[in-house]
């Protein structure tokens, strides 16, 4: 058996993460002397490690790149397929909503000229100002965060381990632009999060009944039922567990789930 | 010595549920995407060609560009985080060589912290090493490289390693022992090896 055989990677780990004991560091520096693999391995990772330290101002780095990657990608095109399908989607859509607005105008046009109302109801006042008033009456604040900005730092906090301030924001997200395709997506995540994260499969199953029930959903549907699913075993409702699986089978059977759905339809026989 | 803003490994589900909704043309969820690559992108471009490159922020932008426009072909065999570190690093060893340095910048006479350490000479060694390793990576096999990279300029444990590549413990511990072999062997086949290295043995 030769030294490469031997190379101790745990105590790599913890020397290169400053987690290592004396003694550790003894029988590392012992290794390193005997093994050549390993020391140039170690001296690369050290300056990798200096190169990528974090800088100061690297947060504003970081914002320059971003801005410039979604510039780049408006330019670029051929790599705008991402974009360019979300466009034609959002294009289609705006064609259907002009056109469900020209029909709507013509209804109401002859509707007014035929029907003319002989009293107008008051505004009710659970139904909070309208739309007018918060265009032409006093103006919104505008330092608010957008849907795009609260799903951005949701999932940030998301990647940075920060379970509980992701779910807050996208909560926040869910109230203040219900509807919204942040919004929509972020049903799922959260739902994911509350699941595999906070321990809360009713919050996670309410997340994703709500996601397969708005009209809008297509591209989480696999997702959502799969999630739906889990939610109800970890909750106990076998008869609805086995009812969800079922639906994932009928609407996706060639889903990543499917083997482990079938396993479990069959367990709960 | 790993950043914490890196990607958490025990996140992969809800970020491939991200790229689903990206597939499927969500436009926030592209910028959502960007958003929580830039700082995994930054770190390994800057972990191989160091942070004194005055193009690092645009070579960044370039490899994010690239990954966005290969998203359609994610399949989920492997994690987003894997598939960015591969996209990265492959952009990264392939990138020109920086723009010669002056006669200042040599000596060493101007710049953040230059005065204290390391001396001129260091750093010319510290990046023809990392020249070396750029270089290297580009001739091992893809599977070992990638997983170098995730090594080395990452910072992840074999366990993590395993999860983000979703390959079985024995499989990723095998390939970085024999990348690791291959490195000894180019190492030791350089001319500038003892120069690099100072290694006499």
């Amino acid at each position: 058996m030769n030294t490469i055989d031997l190379h101790p990677e745990d105590l790599f780990d913890r020397s290169r993460r400053g987690q290592a004991t004396e003694r550790d560091i003894e029988r590392f520096q012992a290794h390193l002397e005997q093994c050549r693999a390993c020391r140039y391995e170690y001296t690369l990772a050290l300056e990798c490690a200096e190169g990528s330290a974090v800088l100061p101002g690297d947060e504003l780095v970081i914002g320059r790149i971003r801005q410039a990657t979604a510039l780049a990608l408006e330019r670029c095109a051929e790599s705008g397929a991402l974009i360019e399908r979300a466009r034609s989607r959002t294009r289609s859509r705006l064609l259907l909503v002009a056109m469900a607005s020209l029909f709507s105008l013509v209804g109401l046009v002859l509707t007014t000229t035929i029907l003319t109302p002989s009293f107008r109801l008051p505004r009710p006042s659970f139904l909070g100002r309208s739309v007018v008033a918060g265009v032409w009456g006093d103006p919104l604040p505008n330092a608010s965060p957008s849907a795009g900005d609260l799903f951005t730092r949701a999932n940030v906090a998301q990647r940075d381990g920060a379970a509980a301030d992701a779910a807050r924001l996208y909560t926040e997200l869910e109230r203040s632009f219900p509807g919204s395709s942040e919004e929509l997506v972020a049903r799922v995540l959260l739902g994911r999060l509350l699941l595999d994260r906070l321990d809360d499969p009713r919050g996670a199953l309410a997340q994703f009944d709500s996601y397969l029930a708005s009209p809008d959903h297509d591209a989480l549907g696999e997702e959502a039922l799969i999630g739906r699913a889990l939610a109800l075993e970890r909750l106990g409702r076998n008869r609805e567990e086995r009812s969800a699986w079922e639906m994932l089978m009928g609407a996706h059977p060639k889903s990543s789930y499917a083997e482990p759905a079938r396993t479990r339809i069959e367990e709960l026989r | 010595m790993r950043q914490n803003a890196l990607e958490d490994p025990a996140d992969f589900p809800r970020m491939a549920l991200l790229v689903r909704a990206a597939q499927a043309g969500n436009i926030a969820a592209v910028d959502a995407i960007i958003a929580v690559l830039t700082p995994t992108v930054l770190h390994v471009i800057r972990a191989l060609w160091g942070n004194k490159r005055d193009d690092l922020e645009a070579m960044t932008r370039d490899v994010l560009v690239s990954i966005v426009t290969a998203l359609p072909t994610w399949r989920g065999d492997c994690t987003l985080l894997h598939f960015a570190t591969r996209i990265a690093a492959r952009c990264a060893a392939g990138a020109a060589p920086p723009a010669p340095r002056t006669l200042w910048d040599r000596l060493g006479l101007f710049g953040r912290g230059r005065w204290i350490s390391p001396t001129p000479w260091e750093e010319e060694l510290a990046e023809r090493r990392r020249a070396l390793l750029r270089t290297f990576f580009g001739e091992l096999p893809e599977a070992q490289g990638e997983t170098l990279v995730l090594r080395l300029a990452l910072g992840y444990s074999l366990q993590e390693i395993a999860l983000i590549s979703k390959t079985p413990l024995a499989v990723v511990r095998s390939r970085l022992r024999l990348a690791k072999e291959a490195l000894r062997a180019r190492i030791e086949a350089d001319p500038d090896g003892d120069e690099l290295w100072g290694d006499d043995s």
